[in-house]
């Protein structure tokens, strides 16, 4: 029988607060995971969002490989889910009720497959983890299984809320802000769930899609913001309806002018990275604090093991079938991590970074590439502008721009973002009406029609 | 592992009968091995070379017609480009458009402008500039035939112009004075190769993807309608350090290109991929004997239509005697005797040879694969 596959996904988790120094979230079941499997504690996400994230990791394929560019999930003709329901899978999951994610959605075969995203959304403290039990338990028979739980506990912290349910975890032991303490909450329901998994024929995954800003101080760029409150109230009193309006946005206006000296006041002896913390959450970023994801794998004959090679969330899926012997091409730029779990030497892959898209096209949209080495990164039209590069050896919190010293450098960076983006073509179904448009205008170009 | 260079040079559109009958060609008889008798999948470029990069048929990759390159199924099939790179190999090459060889494996995917760029010097560069990298990839397309083809006779006739059909001769002419064009652009490459002293250490490879008509039937002015033999029928020269020079004139398959490669670098090919169509055909380089395999090739007939089918029509198999025709798009068949009759103007389909029923049988198992 092929092993079963559990894929833990947690929205916006960041590595940093599952290994290593800067640690201040209290994860014993994490870290037993770690003693017991195999970590890779330099895996990087391809973007800044969930969406384009699960794009790259559900398809291995590269943003500007594919062209896929939406704002919503789109699984290639040959994406994993597929492949794994090709190998007679099970295919299950709980996933947030979000229309974007309907194609993984529509594969899902398990019942109620969908929870409520919020906000609130439903969280492991707040009676996912039964459903989660539940769930796996009904699992039991279905073998060979893949089951894919897309978690949303640290999702409010981004839309500037409260977590929820996690009242046991607030005291200063489980982290110093907000966050930290979610994680802790995490860790500690997730044990829970894999308290019953028998791990000598299930391969446990957990990952994210992304990182996170965690503001510095607990301090974020909006609360600089003076409330005026009482401002606002004499103001609706005194002043004729008619003129409410303009008044409001003056005294927004006021609001952020203060806000923002504030805040450069309190910035002005900070890191760049320390700075960045503090911007508002979903600004478009390619900083390793957005990208730096965690890789955990364990159950067969997986080895206790951690990894410090850089590797991509595009390698996940490629590693997990060779594990279980489905097979897999690897691409040109993913590749199963089998042989550096067996001691042997792969090859560092660059990692091509892209922001997420907004609804209109944003100047602060971003392409980049990621090396062992260096982070490089750009304005995604213009490749003068913005332009950053930063020695993640000697700099890896990215505090010092060193593209003045190194055109050579910048210069081969841009002939591999130009190769990928002129050599790979859209693929995307949105796109293929336009694809079948550039194909003809080459066909026309041969003579050909 | 310090492996033989390989340099690929695509004579775009060039035939077989002209390549036997020029001085220049024989006279590289003498250093290059030549397959004189190599059937392409597809009789355009677009899916003959898709075909031949990844060793399998165009119905099985999904690049089986002009408008699919973008179907090759690249996480199923790896192409040559793909096996070096992954040995070091740095790839390169330089084609008249993007949608011509599959893009998978190279590190520099050049474009180059066919209507104003000297081919001969562009390719030297590239040769002068990757000279020294251990090891190389080079596929270099000689697309000027084409170019030619593409602007004296695609864009002035259609499939059916009586004018062009009426003027064989003329037909001839132009297409002779493109050919030669591709005499003078591989004397120089050849200079070059020699005095960059890259023979030394190459693997040498000329070939052709497809033929083109000077109007021997009506319906197909250059390429890419049917599955006759004077655009199915291509060659290759070869050459490589310590190979005996041979002249191969069993009939192999452009899809049996890439396993050669393959072979004669020692390279595995790798199991965790489709199964290739092809197979390396380096026993009758060496004068050693294999089968001869049947040939199966197909293409879109667009008919009355300005644009090609997005899927083939019109399909054959061949042997080295024997070519069983499927027209899909009017139902029809035709069978020809090669060897009695290799311009294929006797159909002999229904005339009760057992060999009509083996072949359609043959041809309809290799259509249906996947």
């Amino acid at each position: 029988m092929k092993p079963n596959i559990l894929f833990i996904l947690v929205d916006g988790l960041r590595a940093d607060q599952c290994f290593g120094k800067g640690k201040k979230s209290v994860t014993p079941f994490l870290d037993s995971l770690i003693k017991s499997g195999v970590y890779f504690e330099n895996a990087f996400s391809t973007a800044d969002g969930t969406m384009i994230s699960l794009n790259c990791l559900f398809n291995s394929k590269f943003q500007l490989e594919t062209g896929i560019r939406a704002k919503n999930i789109i699984l290639t003709e040959e994406n994993h889910l597929k492949t794994l329901k090709n190998s007679n899978y099970y295919i299950s999951g709980l996933i947030p009720k979000l229309t974007a994610l309907k194609p993984i959605s529509d594969l899902l075969q398990n019942e109620e497959h969908t929870f409520e995203p919020g906000p609130p959304p439903e969280t492991l403290s707040s009676g996912m983890t039964d459903r989660i039990k539940k769930l796996l338990n009904l699992l039991k028979e279905k073998s060979p299984w893949f089951c894919y739980l897309h978690l949303f506990d640290l999702h409010p912290l981004r839309e500037g809320k409260l977590p929820q349910n996690i009242e046991q975890f607030e005291s200063e032991e489980f982290g110093d802000n907000y966050y930290e303490k979610t994680v802790s909450s995490i860790d500690y329901w997730l044990k829970k769930i894999l308290k019953d998994v028998n791990f000598e024929n299930t391969i446990v995954v957990i990952t994210s899609d992304h990182g996170e800003l965690i503001p510095f101080g607990q301090k974020a760029s909006s609360e600089f913001e003076p409330e005026l409150k009482n401002l606002s109230k004499i103001g609706k009193k005194v002043l004729p309806k008619t003129t409410q309006n303009v008044s409001g946005k003056i005294l927004g206006k006021i609001k952020k002018t203060i806000g923002k000296t504030k805040l450069d006041y309190s910035n002005k002896d900070l890191t760049s990275y320390q700075k960045r913390s503090r911007e508002p959450h979903f600004t478009l970023s390619l900083y390793d604090e957005l990208l730096h994801i965690p890789f955990f794998m364990k159950g067969l004959n997986l080895p206790s093991k951690i990894i410090p090679e850089q590797v991509s969330n595009l390698e996940i899926f490629p590693t997990i079938f060779e594990l279980l012997g489905i097979n897999y091409k690897n691409s040109e730029f993913s590749r199963n991590l089998m042989p550096l779990i067996n001691n042997q030497k792969l090859v560092s892959k660059d990692i091509f970074l892209h922001t997420i898209p907004y609804e209109e096209k944003s100047p602060l949209d971003k392409i980049g590439i990621r090396t062992s080495k260096y982070k490089y990164f750009r304005n995604s039209e213009d490749p003068k502008k913005n332009v950053c590069l930063f020695d993640l050896e000697v700099d890896p919190y990215e505090n010092c721009n060193i593209v003045a010293n190194n055109p050579n450098i910048v210069d081969e960076m841009e002939r591999k973002l130009k190769m990928m983006e002129e050599n790979f073509p859209a693929l995307n179904d949105e796109l293929i009406e336009d694809d079948e448009e550039s194909i003809s205008e080459e066909l026309k170009k041969l003579g050909y029609m | 592992m310090n492996r033989l260079n390989i340099i690929i040079i695509l004579i775009d559109g060039g035939r077989i009968d002209r390549v036997q009958n020029s001085k220049f060609y024989k006279q590289l008889n003498s250093d290059f091995s030549f397959f004189s008798n190599s059937i392409t999948y597809g009789p355009h470029t677009i899916a003959a070379m898709h075909a031949t990069f990844s060793g399998c048929y165009g119905n099985r990759t999904g690049t089986n017609s002009y408008w699919s390159t973008y179907k090759f199924k690249k996480n199923h099939f790896k192409t040559l480009t793909e096996y070096v790179h992954e040995n070091n190999y740095y790839t390169i090459c330089d084609v008249v458009n993007k949608l011509v060889i599959p893009k998978q494996g190279f590190d520099e995917f050049i474009i180059h402008d066919e209507q104003n760029d000297d081919l001969a010097k562009k390719h030297c560069q590239i040769l002068d500039k990757i000279k020294e990298k251990n090891n190389f990839f080079a596929f270099f397309q000689f697309s000027n035939i084409h170019t030619g083809i593409a602007n004296e006779v695609l864009r002035v006739y259609d499939n059916f112009s009586e004018e062009y059909f009426d003027n064989m001769k003329i037909n001839e002419i132009r297409y002779d004075k493109l050919f030669k064009k591709s005499e003078e652009y591989l004397t120089k490459i050849l200079e070059k190769i020699n005095s960059l002293e890259l023979d030394k250490n190459s693997l040498i490879w000329i070939m052709s993807d497809h033929g083109i008509s000077v109007g021997e039937k009506i319906g197909e002015r250059a390429y890419g309608a049917f599955c006759y033999d004077y655009t199915l029928k291509t060659f290759a020269l070869v050459k490589y350090p310590k190979m005996k020079v041979n002249h191969v004139k069993q009939q192999v398959r452009t899809v049996d290109f890439m396993p050669t490669i393959i072979d004669i670098l020692e390279l595995k090919l790798d199991g965790k991929v489709e199964s290739l169509d092809g197979e390396s055909i380096l026993p009758l380089l060496n004068n050693e004997k294999i089968q001869e395999k049947i040939a199966y090739s197909e293409t879109g007939n667009p008919l009355k239509d300005t644009k090609p089918p997005k899927e083939p029509n019109t399909r054959s198999v061949r042997t080295s005697k024997w070519k069983f025709i499927l027209n899909e798009h009017n139902n029809t068949k035709e069978l020809y005797n090669l060897k009695l009759d290799p311009n294929e103007s006797n159909n002999i389909i229904g005339t009760g040879l057992e060999i009509e029923t083996e072949l359609e049988k043959k041809l309809n198992e290799i259509k249906n694969l996947t």
